[in-house]
């Protein structure tokens, strides 16, 4: 969500806490966990969200929700290293894990193998 | 938590296989081979959500992998379970279903069908007959040859050769005795024979760089 209202044109995929637009349950908080972000050419590159309760699909200006995600203390993030000729992707979403996964891996490449 | 962030679906692979504790070495072993060639494991045990049906979840999960590894080496009877267990059988049906008869982007899907014994599937699911299907003994080191030879046989044009089985085994080891266990015991993951498939995939690529840089600096 972030990343959708961040600049970046790419759809993206993400999760939204929104109300449901329908009526059916007026007011109600949920979770979308649904596709939110600029979708393909059927929808006409606008942001979709999915009521899980009514399975109401309105197409909605999420600034209120993307706000509130770009203060989550999570991030996406990948990289990549090479092992034995074949590149492996790491990709994550918290950062704070990955970081200390990330010191634990430079500590033990210093260390080395055990004899 | 937010979700994990995904690679797309040419470098996605669904698992389906037994989560049992018998087949925990050969599911583990499929799972490093996986990471080894530079693929991203995806199965049922990624995502715990009680309010989602599982049949949902595993069917978007395989619309989401163009590849997938299916082991119906478990469908049989013993004492404990006098009826077979359909469920990897029944997700495979999914994969081709998909591939057969889905939207064009699933018609690349590509499948690895692992069996325990030579022909065993001709009297549990004859339908198949017709394919190729792998053999790993229930032995890590079959199941690993296996996996390796089906992503080194689907490589693109021009790309170098995936490394060989013997090499991915002997990492494989090195992870499962050294790298795995000490890096699950500093994160405070627990035990390393627990962990869950999350953590077991981080820790795999943690793993493999850390012998990549070993293997750049000649330490082993």
């Amino acid at each position: 969500m972030a990343l959708a209202s961040s600049g970046i044109r790419k759809p993206v995929i993400g999760v939204a806490v929104t109300y449901c637009p329908s009526g059916s349950e007026p007011g109600r908080r949920y979770w979308a966990p649904t596709k939110v972000g600029l979708v393909g050419s059927r929808n006409g590159r606008k942001t979709v969200a999915k009521c899980r309760f009514c399975a109401y699909i309105a197409g909605m200006a999420l600034k209120a929700t993307a706000k509130k995600r770009r203060k989550a203390p999570t991030a996406n993030g990948s990289d990549s290293f090479v092992y034995r000729g074949v590149r492996i992707t790491r990709t994550w979403t918290n950062s704070k894990r990955r970081k200390e996964i990330d010191e634990a891996i430079r500590a033990m490449i210093q260390r080395g193998p055990a004899s | 938590m937010a979700r994990p962030a995904r690679p797309g679906a040419k470098r996605s692979v669904f698992l389906n296989c037994p989560f049992d504790e018998d087949f925990k070495p050969v599911y583990r072993a499929i799972v490093f081979a996986i990471v080894a060639c530079g693929f991203t494991p995806r199965c049922a045990l990624e995502r715990l959500d009680g309010g989602e049906y599982r049949l949902d979840k595993i069917a978007a999960m395989i619309g989401a992998c163009d590849w997938g590894i299916h082991d119906i080496s478990r469908v049989e009877v013993d004492a404990a379970n006098p009826v077979p267990r359909f469920n990897m059988p029944m997700e495979l049906g999914i994969h081709l279903g998909a591939r057969l008869l889905g939207e064009r982007r699933h018609r690349r899907k590509r499948a690895l069908i692992l069996e325990s014994a030579a022909h065993r599937y001709d009297q549990t699911l004859s339908d198949i007959s017709g394919q190729d299907i792998a053999q790993h003994g229930n032995d890590p080191a079959r199941a690993i040859e296996a996996v390796r030879e089906f992503f080194n046989n689907y490589r693109p044009k021009g790309t170098p050769a995936l490394p060989g089985a013997k090499a991915l085994l002997e990492d494989y080891q090195r992870i499962r005795t050294d790298i795995g266990p000490r890096l699950a015991e500093e994160q405070r993951l627990g035990p390393w024979d627990e962990l869950s498939f999350r953590d077991y995939v981080d820790l795999v690529e943690a793993g493999l760089e850390v012998l990549a840089s070993w293997r750049k600096e000649r330490r082993v």
